[in-house]
């Protein structure tokens, strides 16, 4: 069932609520979450637009090229909010997301769903930007506690090198760190799914009219999906962004 | 066998080594004195691949340092830094960290050496089952001492290793580093009573 105009903005007079509170509590948080809400409405709007035009045309190779924008604005700001060095990190970093998305997103549809049209519109672009959102999360996490940790403990990085450690082995401690860190909210979101909240794929296919079984396999198809890609994606990036990272010492550069 | 050949160094504007040379025989011991700043710990530094000098070539043992040989030359040594932040929760996971390190993957952790060990630097054996948090600086750089003996490495650098110890610790200490006549020892520090251990000391 579609939602009216009316039925839209009744919709956003919810905003008011937390818009009031945010205000009462003074916690100058009111204009940046105006600004996320229109930005949210704009670029949803457009992509709806644009998503029409995508699969009414569904050229694979129009799809690839959105993939890959979608791809470059994930790399992008992945490292805005790490605060790593864009020059440096940037063409890892991004072959990194390209390699997990494809692979992720083209064995679900072949092997999973099992399309003969792998770069169909309605499933390779919606399943590549939902697997992107959730890599550009983990990455996020992971690239911050990584190199945030060596920053920090540098003395325990040098006292392992200095001791005999191989360069791989010195890292070791701290990719564990940012591996935990990373993926401990999504097994936390795996254990409890069903039980305390009906995840955003499923709820959207029962409000679009499938049955709740299709829902239910599609949700843990993508979970899944969404579990690996993340991790390929973390662990490539941090193999590919190292390389360019550290010295031939193994120490980590300042330029990062 | 240390050696540090003309090596020449700027730090901040300051030249603190022009044309530099010191060797080290074979199971010499050699502490290196002098104020702060004058660069005793950049010398370890060097050795260790942590800073590169503008001229000079540093050998350990017959191999050149360079970025290629520099796993080589770190295979051989022990360094105990002045400062160091322990991220394990007790003492016997730090004595038994080294040996998953591939160099040392063919050894074998030796829990009676170990207590020996602990009883040469004036240390209770019952430390061994304390946490990492409960230990005092000079514990903790002692504990981290043994867990680089457990290795058997051939050359020995420390850095400040009486900073945090008191009289009779330090003494210990000193004779320690003195009955090992079968390892290379290069040492940082001020204190006299500890340098006297030693075959010579250096004042840069």
């Amino acid at each position: 069932m579609d939602i009216s105009f009316w039925g839209f903005m009744m919709g956003l007079l919810l905003l008011l609520i937390p818009c009031y509170y945010l205000n009462f509590y003074k916690t100058g948080l009111v204009k940046d979450t105006l600004i996320g809400a229109s930005r949210m409405i704009i670029q949803l709007f457009l992509i709806a637009i644009y998503l029409e035009y995508l699969f009414k045309w569904n050229n694979a190779w129009i799809n690839l090229l959105w993939v890959v924008v979608m791809t470059v604005v994930a790399a992008l700001t992945v490292l805005n909010r790490t605060k790593l060095s864009r020059s440096l990190l940037l063409l890892p970093a991004l072959g990194a997301f390209l390699f997990s998305v494809l692979f992720i997103a083209l064995y679900f549809i072949g092997c999973v769903v099992q399309m003969s049209d792998l770069f169909d519109a309605r499933y390779f672009v919606p399943i590549s930007g939902m697997i992107l959102g959730n890599i550009l999360i983990a990455n996020v996490i992971a690239l911050n506690t990584f190199y945030s940790g060596i920053k920090r403990e540098s003395n325990f990085y040098r006292y392992q090198l200095g001791n005999g450690a191989t360069f791989q082995e010195a890292l070791r401690p701290f990719m564990r760190d940012a591996l935990i860190k990373s993926f401990n909210p999504t097994i936390a979101t795996m254990t409890v799914m069903g039980l305390v909240s009906l995840p955003g794929t499923m709820t959207g296919q029962l409000l679009g009219g499938s049955s709740p079984s299709v829902a239910i396999k599609y949700q843990i198809m993508l979970m899944i999906a969404i579990f690996a890609s993340s991790l390929i994606s973390v662990l490539i990036t941090l193999w590919a962004t190292r390389r360019k990272a550290f010295d031939t010492n193994g120490l980590l550069k300042d330029t990062i | 066998m240390i050696n540090y050949n003309d090596i020449t160094f700027s730090y901040g504007g300051n030249n603190l080594f022009k044309d530099f040379n010191l060797n080290i025989t074979d199971n010499e011991h050699v502490c290196i004195a002098g104020r702060s700043g004058v660069g005793k710990s950049t010398l370890l530094n060097f050795l260790l691949g942590f800073l590169q000098p503008e001229k000079g070539m540093i050998e350990v043992n017959g191999i050149q340092q360079s970025n290629e040989n520099i796993q080589l030359i770190r295979n051989q040594i022990l360094w105990l830094p002045q400062d160091i932040n322990l991220p394990f929760q007790n003492v016997r996971e730090l004595l038994q960290f080294h040996f998953q390190f591939k160099v040392n993957r063919k050894k074998l952790y030796d829990e009676s050496k170990a207590l020996e060990l602990f009883a040469a630097f004036g240390l209770d054996r019952s430390l061994i089952n304390h946490e990492i948090a409960q230990l005092s600086g000079g514990q903790k750089q002692r504990i981290a001492f043994i867990a680089g003996i457990l290795t058997d490495k051939q050359v020995y650098l420390l850095d400040e290793p009486t900073a945090a110890l008191d009289p009779e610790s330090t003494i210990r200490m000193g004779q320690f580093v003195q009955s090992c006549t079968d390892r290379t020892i290069m040492a940082i520090s001020h204190d006299e009573h500890f340098q006297k251990y030693f075959d010579r000391t250096i004042t840069l």
